[in-house]
């Protein structure tokens, strides 16, 4: 039983209450009948919940007053990062151009993929489910492999885009038609591979909207603009407020495409900063640690403003009669226009991309001139006897396979425990739950690191595993949470009822209808675990690097070819996983 | 179905008067369209659900499609409303053809408004502002006039202010309602209104939303699967099956005088007899047994041939009621349930087991023989089992 239904019995006024959702009613505080105390299981979730996120968060605090890397012998206690990032107004450009980049960058990617959602659920579009596919396979793509792949094709001088029409249209040899290392590349490279992650997040809110709530509109003699506009969009709102808040955090902690491509951009995003102050000799965790505390301010107040904008979800929750699909809006002589700009931003994302990941991984040099083009194998051979190289196929594999079931069974832990269990403390681990999406990835994997630092697990896989574990937790819990809520409790009780003890009911009854959501989250984390860079970076060591981050440091060293070889193997790796969870696990693989 | 013509050739003159009555200021003051459709067929999803069929309503009509779910009823409605488009025929509003296959007009200029089943109620917006949607390009001050005076009308003008969702589903229906009638349509749809509400609340809202369409005046055209609602709101019935129409007719007409086997099943507690009718068309005898019925009104399209007799539950008499009347015949009490108001008995004549209402309280005994009687008057017969005419 819900809290809320125990207010309906309460006051028999249910019908005049805006009721609350179970989550909602948690985080409200309101408190149902005797308050049941938290069970064993609850004090372990949150014991686990402390370690994997309030440890890491809480130490890159401690960690911004260090003299220098906190843990270790000389270190004491200083003001002077602290100073230098919150009062020298040092950063304060940094900042509000970090902020601006990201709310840019959220803003166009929700516009792009709210605008193809909506093309795709609600006109006539012929063949949905291509332009669908097409629209969601950046995701495989990663803004890192993007930028690598948009480095061969559109750097100023050795682009390939650019020294191929500089012959062809017979112009001068420093001529520059297209360049990816400004900011408006930084801005299209992070759009273009953000765009899917909008996408999925609005289009099923949009494919879950009662149609007769736009029919309505329509017989009340508005046209499909306003009723676009007024309707439809509003009513999809939380969805529209969590994609730009997600996408924002996701911008604000991706400091590979301005690493590599912001050198002209004017200012360094702090998650840059972060980066170069943890990877710089002597490396300065003190000064990045303040950083991060500086921009975990901010995140939190990004979600403080998510939370609200969706605190009254509930009210959006729309039950629809009947199944009936929406009436499709026929689509005249946009289909062609339409059709372009679906091809275009294919054609970006994906397919010119890849060709140039292809060609220039077959090419021996980094020679980007289609004239003197001389395939061979020659990289791949030498990325096979890169040091290392096998180890770090070993450890990618690894990780894929370790991350996300951890993730997923801690996710499940807390989604049980978060839909069974009332009460301060189950709303804290649901809190300490959705901490991780207000952290950008390289400062949590900062706390990790300083956490960790002088004991064994410095150095190892584990540290990956724990700090990727941190991160995807609040992806995990929703994927289980939303299982087991639209798991009718009368179900187990129905099983109970027949005879079947707790165990049996769980293994019987509540997994194997829990399986789908599982299932995708598990697939989802996999595909982000094995292509992480953000945080694998920071915590890798030399015999523990996945694939993305040898990519990375061949990139760092110079050897784009190499780079570009990786990121192919990395997503000929990444395709194979996701097809056969496709067909062999049949998992639903477009739900994030 | 024949509506009279001339309902349709006044109409057009008494809807011009409506919008020019309408432009005065009055919320209440709304008057509706004819409506007429035409062999209208519509396909869904490659599959035909709706063969040709007709109807019309005069202005200010209320007409309900009824029939059970899959019939085609909501796809008619659909299809009047502009969300669907026809296959083939036409619909006219108001003299003026709104949808034919070649040309629709958009659902939001056809001047028409509906109320839905999930009742669709904006959850963004609160009531005030649902109900004032649909009125554009007219005065602030005369939005906020009629949008007031229909919240009065429907009840709710405390809860102008609250959000859509935070309502009572009788209370979001009322809103639905509103808003349906604030824009002054020609024509008011309802998509099973009710069927989302629970019982005693519906029989309320039923009651409620008669009223309302009769002060209102507006030409409304209802969806139903349920025949109490059917019957109690409608002043004429399309009864819907498979697409085709059964029959069109007042509500009373169609309870008592089915035409076919499905319209006499489908309204009330009906014992159907199947049989051969004599060539008078008056006389049927069962097809199990040797019990002969007799009706006062002939069929005479299935004289000699294969028919049903009908008699409604509540008009077969058991015992010493059923002496003198036409059809008296030697039946078994098969079964007796006591259901407050009425028992309802299950007695077997012949082969044919037949449901019997008793209201006054006769003891009666499981495995009892006793005397089953029905008045000619209250005989009916309608063609055989059309299964059978069709092979």
């Amino acid at each position: 039983m819900t809290l809320t239904q125990e207010f309906d019995v309460s006051n028999g006024l249910p019908d005049e209450r805006n009721p609350l959702s179970p989550t909602e009613a948690i985080a409200t505080g309101k408190p149902g009948r005797a308050r049941k105390r938290p069970s064993l299981f609850l004090w372990v979730v949150l014991v686990i919940m402390l370690v994997l996120v309030g440890a890491p968060i809480a130490t890159t605090f401690a960690g911004a007053f260090a003299s220098g890397t906190l843990g270790l012998p000389n270190t004491t206690f200083s003001w002077d990062a602290i100073w230098r990032v919150y009062f020298s107004g040092e950063l304060v450009w940094p900042l509000i151009a970090t902020l601006l980049l990201s709310i840019v960058v959220a803003l166009l990617a929700v516009g792009i993929g709210a605008a193809a959602a909506w093309v795709v659920s609600r006109t006539n579009i012929p063949r949905r489910n291509l332009f669908e596919l097409a629209v969601i396979s950046p995701i495989f793509v990663t803004p890192f492999i993007g930028t690598i792949a948009w480095m061969v094709l559109a750097s100023p001088k050795s682009g390939m885009i650019n020294v191929n029409l500089r012959w062809m249209l017979g112009l001068p040899d420093d001529a520059v038609i297209v360049n990816v290392m400004t900011l408006a590349g930084v801005i299209m490279i992070m759009v273009l591979f953000f765009v899917p992650y909008a996408y999925l997040l609005v289009s099923s809110a949009l494919k879950n909207m009662d149609p007769s709530l736009e029919e309505a509109s329509l017989m009340n003699g508005r046209g499909t603009f306003a009723t676009m506009f007024k309707v439809t969009f509003p009513i999809a709102r939380p969805a529209l407020v969590a994609a730009f808040f997600f996408i924002a955090v996701l911008a604000t902690g991706t400091f590979t495409v301005p690493q590599l491509l912001g050198v002209d951009m004017g200012f360094q995003p702090l998650s840059v900063k972060v980066y170069r102050a943890l990877a710089a000799t002597p490396a300065d965790p003190a000064f990045a640690a303040a950083v991060g505390t500086l921009m975990f301010w901010f995140t939190l107040a990004g979600m403080y403003f998510y939370r609200r904008a969706i605190k009254n979800a509930n009210r959006y929750v729309t039950v629809g009669a009947r199944g009936s699909r929406p009436r499709l809006v026929k689509l005249g002589w946009t289909k062609a226009p339409i059709f372009v700009l679906f091809g275009i931003y294919v054609l970006l994302a994906v397919v010119l991309p890849y060709t140039a990941l292809i060609l220039i991984s077959f090419a021996p040099y980094s020679i980007t001139d289609f004239r003197k083009l001389d395939l061979s194998f020659e990289n791949f051979f030498s990325l096979a006897s890169a040091p290392d190289m096998w180890a770090a196929v070993i450890n990618t594999l690894l990780l894929g396979l370790i991350v996300p079931t951890v993730s997923v069974l801690i996710g499940l832990a807390v989604g049980y425990v978060l839909n069974r269990e009332r009460g301060r403390t189950s709303a804290f681990v649901e809190y300490l739950a959705t901490l991780p999406m207000a952290v950008p990835g390289i400062v949590f994997a900062m706390g990790v690191l300083l956490l960790y630092i002088r004991t064994p697990l410095y150095a190892s896989l584990t540290i990956i595993v724990i700090g990727l574990v941190g991160v995807f937790i609040p992806h995990a819990v929703r994927f289980a949470s939303n299982g087991i809520m639209q798991i009718d409790r009368s179900l187990e009780e129905a099983a109970r009822m027949s005879g079947a003890g707790k165990l049996r009911t769980i293994t019987t009854i509540t997994m194997p209808l829990l399986r789908p959501a599982l299932l995708s989250a598990w697939i989802l984390l996999f595909i982000i675990a094995s292509r992480e860079v953000n945080e694998t970076i920071i915590l890798a060591a030399v015999k523990t690097r996945p694939l993305a981050v040898v990519a990375w440091n061949f990139l760092s060293s110079g050897t784009i070819q190499q780079a570009a070889a990786g990121g192919l193997l990395l997503s000929i790796f990444m395709l194979i996983a996701v097809l056969i969870a496709r067909f062999v696990f049949r998992a639903p693989v477009a739900a994030v | 179905m024949q509506t009279d013509t001339t309902d349709v050739a006044t109409e057009t003159v008494v809807s011009e008067d409506a919008t020019a009555a309408s432009d005065a200021a009055s919320a209440l003051n709304v008057h509706g369209a004819s409506l007429v459709v035409k062999d209208l067929r519509v396909k869904y999803g490659g599959v035909e659900a709706v063969h040709g069929i007709s109807f019309s309503i005069r202005p200010g009509g209320f007409l309900t499609l009824l029939g059970p779910s899959g019939c085609g009823k909501s796809t008619t409605l659909r299809c009047i409303a502009g969300l669907e488009p026809p296959s083939g025929g036409s619909i006219e509003v108001g003299g003026e053809t709104i949808a034919t296959v070649a040309k629709q007009t958009p659902p939001e200029k056809r001047g028409i408004n509906m109320v839905f089943q999930s009742y669709a109620v904006w959850p963004h917006m609160t009531v005030a502002k649902n109900v004032s949607y649909g009125l554009k390009g007219i005065p602030k001050e005369q939005v906020k006039e009629r949008t007031e005076a229909v919240l009065e009308l429907v009840g709710l003008s405390r809860f102008a202010s609250r959000y859509g969702t935070e309502l009572s589903g009788g209370q979001q229906q009322r809103v639905a309602l509103a808003r349906a009638i604030v824009t002054r349509p020609r024509l008011i749809l309802f998509d099973e209104p009710l069927s989302n509400l629970d019982a005693g609340l519906r029989e309320e809202m039923r009651y409620e939303l008669l009223e309302l369409q009769r002060t209102v005046g507006v030409t409304s055209v209802y969806v139903t699967h349920d025949q109490t609602e059917a019957m109690s709101m409608s002043d004429h019935v399309v009864l819907m099956n498979e697409g085709n129409i059964e029959q069109a007719d007042k509500p009373r007409e169609i309870y008592r005088r089915p035409r076919t086997q499905f319209a006499a099943s489908f309204l009330g507690h009906a014992n159907l007899i199947p049989g051969v009718l004599d060539s008078s068309g008056t006389r049927l005898t069962a097809t199990d047994g040797d019990v002969i019925v007799i009706g006062e009104e002939a069929l005479t399209e299935s004289a000699g041939k294969s028919a049903s007799a009908v008699v409604r539950a509540e008009k077969v008499r058991l015992g010493s009621a059923a002496e003198g009347l036409a059809n008296v015949w030697p039946g078994h009490v098969e079964h007796v349930s006591f259901l407050g108001r009425y028992l309802d008995v299950t007695v077997r004549v012949g082969r044919d087991l037949l449901r019997v209402e008793v209201r006054d309280g006769l003891p009666l005994e499981e495995g009892q023989q006793i005397a089953v009687g029905v008045d000619a008057v209250d005989v009916h017969f309608v063609p055989g089992a059309e299964t059978e005419e069709k092979k």
